[in-house]
């Protein structure tokens, strides 16, 4: 078994294409270029693929990730060349690597951080959003309520956000934001720009997904020889962390 | 040519997917280059529509061409609708993003009347007038076909063009006269060339007439139109075109899945039965063409399910070789196959256990009817000991679950053959029980029961539907007769089949109920949380029309029928010799592996009238 992790891009033609149909059409792109993915056991055999943290339906991105575990072992160039040339258009891998050797441990169970570029226009100026993001990032606690189906959860929205930064474009706003993400909790992108009062019918919006890293959990990741290109934070991140933290 | 897109709206809609384009496997081809265009349009959502391999096969058709192209759309869901309304936008086919308005042919598959009023919507929303006399020339060609398009008449007023039975050699033909006579420029000109073409039908050159109590009368031609339209066939089935390159929807359809159609038509005869009618005779791919267009379609599309197409997979000649070779050949990709079945048998639940190597297939039975006699009547030839053998089969494999089709209000029906459903039912529970033992916690029947709809072309056109009262008696009292949690009892709405069966014997007169009742807001009538059966009581209120005539009466045989002047094949002779067998309870045999029943549809009956 081989396992090989890919980062592709998602456009502005599927940007509406969800988390599970996205899943479902790489299995179908992976038959289609006869990559010999491995089999899950049991009833309903199923492609063994695991997917990074799902991307909220409407945002473009070139940070998605998918590892892929093969049965037969081959080059991750190869199959970037031929999984490529079986996407719909939209879709692109950008890298592959191989991780060596076969983990139990599911490698992008450790992502855990995300960073978004979104522009908005609305009614508000950009200064203005400026100065409410400074305004939520000296904020001790961000208590928020979600619904999901019946269930209320109460949550501080936060030690979510690690950096938020607001600047003017273009008559527009460029709000960039790195939240954690992932299964321990996360902000959604739409949470912050709620807090923001940038959301709602009045305002264009669109988010992009600029990168996903393996935050906390780097060090671990680098132990065990495995580096992961576009994974592992850049300086100006962790400045940007040091900012939003010491804002507590 | 406008290009638009939603890119606004799409994130305050359900299902953004649904109003996207770039699948897998679609076309966009140069707009202007193209001698003739098509939109295809299918009135549902999406997830229907693209499930719909009559669409796919026409898509593929003209596209394949070199001067025709074909885009499509759908029905935009109640949302998008009043989203589209609000930002003043049109309608648009999902590859260009061209409104509707400026293509030179939409094309309609109608596979259900309770589709019609969503036509409605995608003219209307489209930028084309609704009705056809108010078009003119610039207003693209309205054709519609498929099997709810058997019967026209209702929709006469706002169609320009039907094609009657298998389009894809039609499709070219009207796509050749499209392009010669622009209908940019001359659109009566083109009317009356398409009328020219075997198998199209023009209703505008028709004129009805109705009788002094308001019923319809007759129907004349105009203008040299033919004064009967024959149905179209394909002869050479193994070789007609099959679109291995199909698209691959983002969203999960209906049936998401390689549709491979093994054959087609069914002349089992079953009376109540329109597509065993009007598609006739049967025929069959070879199992070397199936394998082919199998492996090629799987390579196109990455699809991991096969599902053999035909009115009774099991019948076709060499099933078995064709399954062991589609499974020999793609097991590996973990690619499975179904046979989606209604017939009855152990034969059934063998080729299910075969199938069951890569995924286990669910299993249906369609009995139809509970007692022999109720059987005879409708012509379905599957005895009671056809039946138990088959669920015995089923449970000594393993299988805890299936599903049994019956139907309520069929003609002679007496409330014996009722309960006789109820007395089935149980003594297949305890069957089950048996035979499961320990496992008997598995047991589940889920069982649809549906109502009987009078239609038209088939022996059962001239019945009324039974009465809306008596039918829900007769489900009131299944409901309390079937107590078992081991069965799943389903229903259809009862108003949804009146409507269905008041619009599929309807004439041109009921085009002002359908029109009203749309224009009350009726949408998607065939989804149980949008029907509203109140739209429609006023829409007959307002044409002052009966509904009760339309959906209950019972026609006699020497009336003129709405629908007279299409011929689908089989004889008027025959349909009546088959009502009148129905009434005695005498079979018809299968003319596949029997005598000829003389139907008129192909060379063998002695009134076949040639295509
Ligand atoms: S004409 Fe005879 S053989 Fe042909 S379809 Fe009809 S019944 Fe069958």
């Amino acid at each position: 078994m081989q396992e090989i992790i890919c980062r592709f891009s998602k456009g502005e033609e599927v940007k509406w294409v969800s988390h599970l149909e996205t899943m479902r059409l790489l299995e179908r792109a992976l038959r289609r270029a006869q990559i010999s993915i491995a089999y899950t056991q049991g009833f309903n055999p199923r492609p063994r693929l695991a997917m990074g943290p799902a991307l909220p339906a409407g945002m473009t991105s070139e940070a998605e990730l998918v590892a892929f575990f093969l049965s037969r072992k081959m080059d991750p160039d190869e199959l970037k060349q031929r999984l490529n040339e079986q996407l719909p258009t939209g879709f692109a891998l950008q890298t592959t690597w191989a991780i060596p050797g076969y983990r139990k441990k599911q490698t992008l169970g450790d992502i855990d951080t995300a960073e978004y570029i979104i522009i908005v226009k609305g009614p508000v100026e950009a200064e203005e959003l400026e100065r409410r993001a400074v305004g939520l990032l000296s904020c001790k606690e961000i208590p928020l309520t979600r619904q999901r189906e019946k269930k209320t959860q109460h949550i501080d929205l936060r030690p979510w956000i690690l950096a938020l930064t607001v600047s003017e474009m273009k008559g527009a706003a460029e709000i960039k934001m790195t939240l954690r993400t992932g299964s321990t909790g996360g902000a959604r992108p739409q949470e912050v720009l709620e807090q923001l009062g940038a959301a709602g019918p009045e305002w264009e919006v669109s988010c992009h997904r600029k990168a996903l890293y393996a935050g906390r959990s780097e060090e671990r990741t680098k132990a065990r020889g495995v580096r992961l290109r576009g994974l592992h934070r850049g300086q100006a991140d962790h400045r940007r962390e040091r900012q939003a933290r010491g804002g507590r | 040519m406008e290009i638009l897109n939603y890119s606004n709206l799409l994130g305050t809609v359900a299902r953004p997917c649904r109003y996207t384009n770039s699948e897998w496997n679609s076309v966009r081809k140069d707009h202007s280059k193209a001698k003739a265009r098509f939109c295809l349009c299918y009135p549902d959502v999406y997830e229907v529509g693209m499930s719909h391999l009559g669409l796919k096969i026409l898509y593929h058709i003209l596209n394949s061409h070199p001067d025709y192209l074909a885009e499509r759309a759908f029905a935009p869901w109640t949302d998008m609708e009043a989203a589209l309304r609000e930002a003043g936008l049109p309608l648009i086919s999902l590859e260009s993003s061209v409104p509707l308005r400026d293509f030179d042919v939409i094309g309609f598959t109608l596979a259900c009347e309770l589709t019609y009023t969503n036509l409605f919507t995608m003219l209307d929303l489209g930028g084309i007038p609704i009705r056809a006399a108010e078009r003119k020339d610039g207003d693209p060609i309205i054709l519609a076909g498929g099997p709810g398009a058997s019967n026209p008449e209702p929709l006469a007023d706002f169609l320009d063009a039907v094609v009657l039975g298998e389009a894809e050699e039609a499709i070219l033909e009207i796509a050749e006269v499209a392009a010669k006579h622009p209908p940019s420029k001359d659109r009566k000109g083109l009317l009356q060339q398409l009328a020219q073409i075997s198998g199209v039908y023009v209703p505008s050159l028709y004129q009805p007439e109705y009788s002094d109590d308001g019923r319809f009368a007759a129907i004349t031609p105009r203008n040299g139109a033919p004064e009967r339209i024959r149905w179209r066939v394909i002869e050479d089935f193994d070789s007609a075109p099959y679109p291995v390159r199909q698209i691959v929807p983002y969203l999960e359809t209906v049936h998401d899945r390689i549709v491979l159609e093994i054959m087609r038509g069914c002349t089992r005869s079953c009376r109540f039965c329109q597509a065993g009618m009007i598609y006739r005779p049967t025929r069959q791919r070879s199992v070397t063409t199936l394998l082919d267009q199998a492996e090629k379609a799987i390579a196109a599309t990455g699809l991991s399910e096969i599902s053999l197409l035909g009115f009774s997979s099991p019948d076709f000649n060499g099933i078995e070789e064709l399954i062991d070779g589609l499974i020999e050949a793609h097991a590996g990709q973990r690619v499975s196959v179904s046979v989606p079945s209604s017939r009855t048998d152990t034969f059934t639940v063998s080729l299910a256990q075969k199938l069951a190597r890569v995924r286990r297939p669910g299993l249906t039975f369609a009995p139809e009817a509970a007692t022999q006699r109720l059987r005879n009547v409708i012509n379905k030839q599957v005895t009671e000991e056809n039946l138990f053998d088959a669920l015995e089969a089923a449970f000594d494999s393993g299988w805890g679950g299936m599903k049994l089709y019956f139907m309520i209000g069929l003609p002679t029906e007496e409330k014996e053959d009722v309960e006789a459903i109820a007395d089935l039912l149980e003594r297949a529970v305890s069957l089950g029980k048996k035979k499961l033992g320990v496992h008997k916690g598995r047991l589940r029947i889920s069982v649809s029961v549906g109502n009987f709809i009078p239609k038209p072309h088939t022996p059962f056109q001239w019945w009324g539907q039974e009465a809306a009262e008596s039918l829900e008696e007769k489900q009131a009292y299944l409901r309390s007769a079937v107590r078992t949690r081991r069965v799943r009892l389903s229903w259809s709405d009862i108003e949804m089949s009146r409507l269905e069966a008041a619009i599929t014997r309807g004439d041109r007169k009921l085009g002002e109920v359908l029109h009203g009742a749309w224009q009350a807001g009726a949408r998607f009538d065939a989804w149980a949380e949008c029907f509203r059966p109140e739209l429609w009581r006023q829409a007959f209120e307002n044409a002052r029309l009966e509904w009760k005539d339309y959906a209950n009466r019972h026609i006699q045989f020497e009336e003129r029928l709405p629908w007279d002047h299409l011929d689908y094949g089989t004889t008027k002779e025959f349909l009546c010799r088959e009502a009148n067998a129905a009434l005695e309870g005498a079979l018809t045999p299968d003319c596949r592996v029997d005598v000829c029943a003389d139907c008129g549809a192909c060379p063998r009956s002695s009134t076949f009238a040639g295509n």
